[in-house]
Order: C-alpha cells, then structure tokens, then sequence
C-alpha cells in the first residue's frame, strides 16, 4: 500500500549524531509521524528519549543504554539486544525487547510496558514505580530492589535477594528463586493473578499455565522499623 | 567510569592482529575514559614481560606514536580512564604492571584502598602512585608471589577488596575477567573459535574487524571469575616450531 510507504520513514543513526537522532524523532512525533525505522544504532546509548507523543519506532540492531527513557505513549520494538537501563522512568507506552537486556532493565518506570523477550540482567525493576516489567528468560540477582509499585512478571529464573526492601507492587516468577530478598513473602496465587499473567504474556506468545508462577509481595515488615528488630533487615543489600 | 578491553588468541594465525584489535576494541572506550589511555601486550617471543605504553591523551595518538597497530602477540589488555580518585599522568594510567609479567586494567573504585595499602605495605610492596588500581595489581602480585595460583588469588580478593570493579588481569600465559559481587561495572564477552574479546561495552566490539554478529554475546554474573589460558594454544605453537 504507497499509503504505508508514505508514513513510513527512515533514520539512519551513522549519519547523525545522538542528539540530532532523537531531535529528529521528536519532531518526527510532534508532526504525528506513525512509524520510523530507525537503523545501525550500533550499540548507541540514549536513543529515542523523552518523546512526548505517540510513534511507533523500530530499532533494526542492539542499542546501548538508556533505550526508550522517559517515553510518553510512544511504541518502541528492539530488533536486537539492548545494555544499561532500558525504559528508565518510562512514562507510558511500550517497549519490546527482541533479545537480552543488560542491567536495571525498567529502573524507575512510572508507568507503560516493558518486555524483554530474553533474559534481564541485575537489577531489573530497580526501584520500578508502577509500569509493567515483563521478562521472558532469567533475571539477575537484586531485581526488584526497592520496587514500589506495578508488575514485574518473570518467566524464568531469578537471582539473588528478588525484590529486597520491596515497598508494594507484585513480582510473578515462573522458574525458581535463588533467594528472596529483606522484607519480600511469597504469597499464594489466585485466580485473579493468572487471569492477570494470561492476559499479560498472551500478546507475546506466551503461555502463563506452562510455568509454575509464584507470587511476592512485600511482608510490610520494614515499614514501622525498630532497633530491636536489627535481624529484619541486617541482611539487607 | 573508565574502559576496559582485552583480546586473547585461540588461533596463532591471528597473532599478527594483536595491535589492530585491542586498539579497535578501546578507541569507541574513549567516552568512557578520555584522561588517558594504555595497553600491555603479550608478544609470542620468549619474552615475559608484556609491552606496556601509556600516556595522557588520545587513544589514536598513543597508537600512532608507538606504532602499535602492527604490534603482534598472543593477548593483550587496554584501558581508557576517566580519573576520579587521583591525578592525571603517564604514572597514574592503566595497566599497572607489579612484575612477574602481571598487569591489570581496572573500572571502578576501591573502598578499603587506604586499609588495603596499609596491609600490603606491611608486608614489604612498595606502591609507586596513588591510584586505587595499583592496590588491585599488588594484591595479586602478592598472592602469586606466596605461591597461590592465579584462579584461588582471584578468589581471595573477592573477599578482600571492597567496591566497585571490573577488571582484567593478564600473566604471560592466562587473561582473567572479575566483576565484583554486586556487577556494578559492565562487560561484555565475545567468543568464538578464534579469539575471545572482551570490552566495557557492547558497541566497542562492533569496531573489531572480522566482528560475527550472530555470535551470542556473554555478560560476566556478579562474582564471576572468568579465566582463559594461552598455555594450551602456546604450546601448540612451540610443537609446530619444533
């Protein structure tokens, strides 16, 4: 359809500086631009941030950190791998991970989706204040550190001290846990929360009654500390 | 922030390559560390010690001045800083080299530096600058010099040293890669059959010629030990010569 080729437009990174990229993908947007294509990002960081308004953008290669921050409404596919805190503080929208995802995948997002259809590093959804964190492979140790609010649904194993100094929000993982955190319980699963995974991990393909999901939470055991009660979070990280 | 890099050859045929490789795999790293730059290759002669050129500046520069482009070797290790804890000069860049054919690149800080030095001294290293670094590179000279090998030094000091690190460590014959146990400093592992690289970051790697990207890249866990020998591939070269 010439229609789809019209709105269709290309960036090629090599012949643009970081700051000119994400210019042009700013204006690309205000101008109500529906689709770009954005090739060799060649591992760059800080590709396609703060964008104020609804674009879809696909990156053909891995990019380097700080991927899709600060996003508001935009859809951002990653046909590659991407390193260092992807969709930090992402407001709303959605990224989709076609590979891995190095550290702080999701740090402090507000609010969208991430998925990152492989494993996660450390510290995925550190801090994650209210957006959906999906990761379909493994994530590293301390994920979940301080997370506040929203979802963080892990497929497959997790690392040491999931969700330490957890404040709220919920953490599913579907393989096993190398150790919970200070302050984070699991708790039994309801309907509701596989009514939940299903809905979440079907658009990706994915099938919630083929893992064996548990849920955490925070056991609210730090929230009124005491002196006397040092053994609560002495192991804290 | 600073960079990190090494190459370590599994095919002797690549030796050749050794300069234009590592020198490929730090200069994208200059972002990380624009202060200074430095690298110590392993050349294949009989040699033990690693050639090692450093200096305040640019990568290119310190390549062209030296000529290191050509320089040939079986491994090497390289460094971009970005100074944070002490001054700018051709003493305080990367690698350190406390003898014996050791030298070390590192990313990071040291917490316990001051306690660290204070015990080292002790027990008779002399350090020459004031660069945490150097406390890295004598706590393992230290070891191997009380008879521990490379793989139980490295062990050591994940419990011994304190902060944030990535480092490499080269001896004549191994490249070893140690994160800390809470993965603060990033890197990247390449490896196929030919060669293992290793850089700070994934972008550094796409700048290596004859770079596969259908190879799956490998990040070190926190804690992780990661050592590769040259002895085997040596060895193999000296029965040929033979």
């Amino acid at each position: 359809m010439p229609e789809t080729i019209l709105s269709k437009t290309v960036l090629d990174c090599a012949k643009l500086t970081t700051r000119e990229i994400n210019q042009q993908l700013k204006a690309l947007a205000s101008e109500g631009i529906e689709q770009v294509e954005v090739v060799n990002p060649a591992g760059r960081h800080n590709l396609a941030i703060a964008l104020e308004h609804p674009i879809t953008i696909s990156f053909q290669g891995s990019v380097g950190y700080y991927c899709g921050g600060l996003c508001d409404r935009a859809t951002i596919e990653i046909n590659g791998s991407c390193g260092w805190s992807v969709g930090e503080n992402l407001m709303s929208g959605q990224i989709t991970v076609q590979g891995n995802a190095s550290a702080n995948a999701g740090a402090s997002a507000h609010g969208g989706k991430i998925c990152i259809l492989g494993n996660a590093g450390p510290r995925a959804a550190i801090s994650l204040k209210g957006a959906t964190l999906i990761v379909s492979g493994n994530v590293g140790h301390s994920s979940a550190f301080m997370m506040q609010q929203g979802r963080f649904i892990i497929c497959g194993d997790a690392g040491e001290n999931l969700g330490d100094s957890i404040y709220d929000g919920q953490i599913f993982v579907g393989g096993t846990i190398k150790s919970l955190g200070a302050d984070a319980r699991l708790e039994p699963m309801t309907a509701q929360d596989w009514e939940l995974l299903t809905q979440e991990l079907h658009p990706l393909g994915l099938d919630a009654k083929a893992y064996e999901f548990k849920k955490i939470v925070c056991a609210q055991e730090l929230y009124h500390f005491k002196a006397k009660d040092f053994s609560k979070w002495k192991d804290a990280y | 922030m600073c960079g990190i890099a090494g190459i370590i050859y599994h095919n002797p045929a690549s030796y050749q390559n050794l300069g234009r490789d590592l020198l490929s795999l730090i200069q994208p790293l200059e972002s990380r560390g624009p202060d200074s730059c430095g690298v110590a290759l392993y050349s294949d002669t009989d040699t033990q010690e690693p050639g090692i050129y450093k200096e305040v500046g640019a990568v290119n520069n310190l390549a062209k001045k030296y000529g290191l482009y050509d320089v040939s070797g079986s491994h090497g290790i390289g460094h971009t800083r970005m100074a944070t804890e002490s001054v700018v000069d051709t003493n305080h860049c990367h690698p350190f080299t406390p003898g014996s054919g050791l030298s070390i690149v590192h990313n990071g800080q040291i917490s316990n530096y001051y306690k660290l030095r204070f015990k080292l001294e002790q027990a008779g290293v002399v350090f020459e600058t004031h660069n945490d670094s150097e406390a890295i590179a004598h706590y393992i000279h230290h070891q191997l010099s009380l008879g521990e090998p490379l793989e139980t030094a490295l062990e050591k000091l994940l419990c011994d040293i304190d902060g944030t690190y990535t480092f490499l460590v080269a001896t004549p014959n191994k490249v070893a890669l140690v994160r800390d146990k809470y993965a603060a400093k990033p890197a990247v592992v390449y490896e196929t059959a030919e060669m293992v690289a290793i850089a700070s970051e994934y972008r550094a790697l796409l700048t290596l010629p004859h770079f596969d990207p259908t190879v799956p890249l490998r990040e070190p866990d926190a804690g992780e030990i990661n050592i590769w020998s040259t002895v085997a591939v040596t060895r193999e070269l000296l029965e040929a010569r033979s």
